[in-house]
């Protein structure tokens, strides 16, 4: 772009931002934009202002740059100009007609966590319904015949409580020795408080603001108070109306306490609840009043950043102290700067943040002193010596446990740093976590390198003629197998045909109700210790201990096991979990559960080892990497039986294949066998472009031509030979081959499916990835 | 040959695993927060709101108030959680498999069930301990007798009679749901009949030869003997005997229901 074409640009700000009203951030005027759209908050520097409120669409930035030269008395160069149009892009403050892309919910600031002792509770579905409903109907309100009276009769109730100060003080005290009564009191606060959050969002409403949620908050199970989140106090263009919202809540209180007033001074002195009263006259103002000390977070600290037009002033004072004390130490060498630093602080804000620092300590120190005066009144006499300074010792007491705090997480940090062995591999992520880096790379440990491995002689299961129904179902039906040492043996078949049956007869947790079951030699059942020792079961619902670590998990499996902690750490990195050792069980992911249910089953190295779906919550990429984990337990002479759904998975991995059905083996064979066993045709895809279905189906040795999404398929059992005579029509390379795989055998061969999937030359590409192209 | 790894550790295993399992239950017991905050809070609550309810009253039996409420608040919040925690574990565990995870280990099950027994015991002396140290606070006004150490077996023997309750309980239910139902069933009217919520003097006649067929009359009556110092040797085997005895059967009938799994 030449710069001549930029300034002619005429961008426009999208509608509906808001742009507040001059502030102080420190020493920097800053104004705050929001983007009503995707909720983002920025601060921007007053030149920035300068040239944002100026983009309408009608000006140039030829004519905003002479502006902007005449008010700031610099120009803007073509670099300055594209730093700023990138910037106002990547936020998307610029009108560009694109729909604005609001960020998902993860990338927003994450609301700390809501459990029962600390959290917040959402108590009304639409707060801003609420609020304009509570807006009509306090509409009579919204007057000044009505308003200035309430506002002058809250203002009298502390002068009132003031005047009366003796005679409340003595009622509260005798109220302090009736805990019911305080409780009592302590509630009606409560609902005041409540009260005084609505007055916030009421007021704010008035002003057009909008009411963001209302709910309940929890600190830690002792105390509760309603919430009412008002956006965009800042961007009221007075200050006045600023003010007036966060005072709001403070005038709800007084008027709250309006009506105790005139019973509490009518009831004769003997009234029994004249304490009540008294202690909630004088409580009540004295928590209205304390809400406009202006500290963080109280009203009134936000009423006195308003009314001075300061963002995060506490912040900025105690930056200002620092940057004083440092330009009045005459001899450092930061002084020049510091002073420079200092300089840049008007006469005014020198003022406020020094005003508001020296107030800060005022009212530490008061409250310091109003502690220790409460703890001489209240703790035993024999203490008194020590009483005054208490509150100073806990708060040093408390200094130091944070630094310890502090310390020690800093400590726990570093030696979170994984160990050895873990140190060595990618640290997991939490969506794609590679299982387990191996020399080879999944691709090239592929079938095609599937050797076969040395393999311990004898078997490892024997069924013969198992049976087994619950009530009239035919879980088992005379199923028939082996199973040698070291073998790598699928159990495919459709929800409910009996695999788990099948698997838990094995492992003696079920007795067969006929033929014998053979594990390594010994019968699993009755409940056979020898035996389940040798024998490592996944499950399905992976069960862990609940709140634990995984790494708590498994080192309490391999206790159970009678396995060392060496075993469980050898299977926790086997799995690839080493990094997530400390997370809770309950946060795993679905694929971290996944792995850790397998390492569960591999703590004692066992010899035999069930997998039931171990690749079910796994995302593609790191059922690859457990599929290398795989293969490296059955090279060390395991033996797997595996159940799954992925028929991809058993042709690469398995050995033999069961395909059980309805309780009996359907069929049993290595997947090869099996698919070639089908005499399942193979499929060779040329586009339709390049062959009429006529030349295809005189094509000698097609079987059938089909013509499927834009290309002709043609089935054969002999493709070798179609594919030569093909050639000579086509080019080649335009063709493709699909051979039959597992899925279209196991199609076949597990019971009658819908009929468009009966036959598997009809059924289309396969959805799952089971397609070998060449 | 890998056949051979597994046997050899066997033979040291079963104390590892009573250790770790210890350990894992202890873990799982305090993370979990809710249930922790009203284990203590609870019975300091109770403790409260009869203190202030009662205080400086006098009862027939010749103590002053508080001697017949902490002993019994106290037995009620020992005997509520030590039946409570094991009832949802055991159901939870079944629920989750871990039962079946369990079976699978060559580890037996008493050395399960010991651990859990451990963890109660730990969990209801500190229940006693914290109760204890509040109940003594002037403005409760409890006064321990010297021969408190007592109260120890009478725990022990307490935690075990309701840990075999909670056992039967979470045999019986499958969901959460039922467990808080069917405990809140056993506990809540055992506490009203036994006297753990006013002294059990000022039952009447025929409740309070009834109510000895509750366990939780033989906790509360022995502590608050102890506490008391009015306990003999005689009276506090008779409790301990009353308690053993409930463990059995509860344990004998726990162990009718046991199941390892939902599905069985």
């Amino acid at each position: 772009m030449t710069a001549g074409g930029l300034l002619d640009l005429r961008p426009a700000l999208r509608p509906g931002i808001l742009v507040g009203p001059a502030l102080t951030r420190g020493p920097a005027v800053v104004h705050l934009l929001k983007d009503p759209v995707t909720g983002v908050r920025m601060e921007v520097g007053a030149k920035e202002h300068f040239i944002i409120t100026r983009l309408d669409g009608s000006r140039s930035l030829a004519e905003i740059g002479t502006e902007y030269a005449g008010h700031f008395g610099a120009r803007l160069g073509d670099a300055q100009w594209q730093q700023m149009l990138r910037l106002l892009s990547t936020r998307q403050l610029l009108d560009g007609g694109r729909p604005v892309a609001v960020p998902p919910p993860e990338a927003a600031p994450r609301k700390a966590a809501s459990g029962l002792l600390s959290g917040s509770t959402r108590m009304v579905a639409d707060a801003p319904a609420l609020m304009d409903r509570l807006h009509r109907a306090t509409a009579f309100a919204r007057r000044p015949a009505v308003l200035v009276p309430l506002l002058v009769l809250a203002a009298a109730v502390p002068v009132a409580v003031a005047l009366r100060l003796g005679d409340l003080t003595d009622q509260t005290r005798r109220l302090s020795h009736q805990p019911v009564t305080l409780a009592a009191a302590g509630c009606v606060l409560w609902v005041s408080l409540g009260l005084h959050e609505l007055a916030h969002g009421l007021v704010a409403r008035a002003y057009g603001l909008r009411v963001g949620e209302i709910g309940l908050r929890r600190v830690w199970g002792v105390m509760t108070y309603l919430y009412c989140e008002v956006e965009d106090v800042q961007f009221l263009d007075r200050r006045g109306r600023q003010v007036a919202v966060a005072v709001a809540g403070a005038v709800a209180n007084l008027l709250f306490l309006l009506p105790c007033w005139p019973v509490w001074a009518l009831l004769p002195d003997s009234a029994q609840a004249l304490p009540f009263l008294g202690g909630l006259l004088l409580l009540g103002t004295a928590m209205a009043l304390l809400n406009l000390v202006p500290l963080p977070p109280l009203d009134g600290y936000k009423i006195l950043g308003y009314a001075l037009g300061t963002l995060r002033l506490a912040t900025e004072s105690r930056t200002f102290l620092t940057v004083a004390a440092a330009a009045l130490r005459p001899a450092r060498a930061g002084a020049p700067d510091a002073r420079a630093r200092l300089r840049r602080y008007p006469g005014r804000l020198r003022l406020v943040h020094g005003a508001f620092a020296l107030c800060c300590a005022a009212l530490a120190l008061a409250v310091l002193a109003g502690a220790g005066l409460l703890c001489r009144a209240v703790l035993p006499e024999s203490w008194e010596a020590w009483t005054f300074y208490l509150p100073l010792a806990v708060i040093a007491a408390a200094a130091a446990l944070q630094l310890l705090g502090l310390r020690f997480a800093a400590r726990r940090a570093a030696g979170t740093a994984p160990p050895a062995p873990a140190a060595a591999e990618p640290q997991p992520t939490q969506t794609t976590p590679p299982v387990r880096q191996s020399g080879t790379s999944p691709q090239q440990r592929e079938k095609g390198d599937m050797k076969p491995q040395p393999r311990p002689a004898g078997t490892a299961i024997v069924l013969d003629g198992v049976s087994k129904r619950y009530g009239e179902v035919h879980a088992l039906d005379n199923v028939s197998l082996t199973v040698g040492q070291g073998e790598f043996f699928g159990v495919l078949g459709p929800n409910g045909a009996g695999k788990t049956t099948l698997v838990e007869i094995v492992e003696g947790m079920r007795r067969a109700d006929s033929g014998t079951v053979s594990v390594f030699g010994l019968s699993p059942w009755p409940r056979n210790t020898a035996l389940l020792r040798r024998i490592g079961v996944q499950t399905q619902t992976s069960a862990f201990f609940t709140r634990l670590t995984a790494w708590e998990h498994l080192e309490t499996v391999a206790a159970l096991q009678g396995a060392d902690r060496a075993a469980a750490r050898h299977a926790l990195d086997l799995v690839g979990l080493g990094g997530k050792e400390r997370s809770r069980v309950d946060d795993l992911s679905g694929g971290q559960r996944q792995r850790l249910a397998l390492a569960t089953a591999l703590v004692h190295q066992p010899d035999l080892i069930f997998l039931d779906e171990p690749t079910a919550a796994l995302d593609p990429e790191a059922r690859r990497s457990l599929w290398t984990v795989l293969r490296d337990l059955r090279g060390e002479g395991r033996t797997i039986v595996y159940t799954t759904h992925y028929l991809d998975e058993a042709e690469a991995l398995c050995d033999r294949v069961a395909i059980v059905a309805a309780g009996r083996v359907v069929a049993l064979d290595s997947p090869g066998a099996l698919i070639r066993s089908m005499a399942a045709p193979a499929r060779l895809l040329v586009p339709a472009g390049r062959i009429t279905v006529e030349q295809a189906r005189a094509v000698e040795g097609a079987e059938r031509v089909l013509l499927e999404g834009g290309e002709v398929v043609i089935e054969t059992r002999h493709p070798n030979k179609v594919l030569i005579d093909l050639a000579a029509l086509v080019d080649i390379d335009a063709i493709q081959t699909r051979t039959a795989t597992l899925e279209d055998a196991y199609l076949r061969l597990t019971a009658t499916p819908p009929p468009a999937a009966a036959d598997p030359a009809d059924t289309a590409a396969p959805a799952v990835g089971t397609e070998r192209s060449r | 040959m890998t056949t051979a790894t597994p046997a050899e550790p066997a033979a040291t295993a079963v104390p590892g695993a009573y250790a770790t399992l210890t350990r894992a239950t202890f873990l799982a017991s305090v993370r979990d927060r809710t249930t922790v905050f009203f284990t203590f809070a609870f019975p300091l609550v109770f403790l409260v709101v009869f203190g202030l309810l009662f205080r400086g009253q006098k009862v027939d039996g010749g103590l002053p108030y508080i001697n017949y409420v902490a002993p019994g608040v106290l037995s009620w919040g020992v005997g509520n959680a030590a039946l409570f925690g094991p009832a949802f574990a055991l159901m939870h565990w079944r629920r989750d498999d871990i039962l079946r995870l369990i079976w699978r280990t060559p580890t037996p099950l008493p050395t399960v069930l010991g651990s859990r027994f451990v963890v109660a015991v730990g969990v209801g002396l500190s229940q006693a301990v914290l109760f204890t140290a509040v109940a003594l606070l002037p403005f409760f006004g409890l006064h321990l007798d010297g021969s408190w150490p007592l109260a120890l077996p009478l725990l022990v023997f307490g935690v075990a009679a309701f840990l075999s309750t909670g056992l039967v309980v979470g045999s019986l239910a499958d969901t959460p749901e039922a467990v808080a139902a069917i405990a809140n069933c056993v506990m809540v009217p055992m506490a009203f009949l036994s006297g753990a919520f006013y002294p059990a003097d000022l039952l009447p006649g025929w409740i309070r030869t009834a109510s000895w067929v509750l366990p939780l009359r033989y906790l509360d009556d022995g502590l608050t003997d102890v506490l008391a110092g009015r306990a003999s040797f005689g009276s506090l085997a008779l409790d301990c005997g009353g308690l053993a005895a409930f463990t059995v059967v509860f344990g004998l009938i726990a162990a009718r229901i046991f199941r390892w799994s939902n599905r069985t």
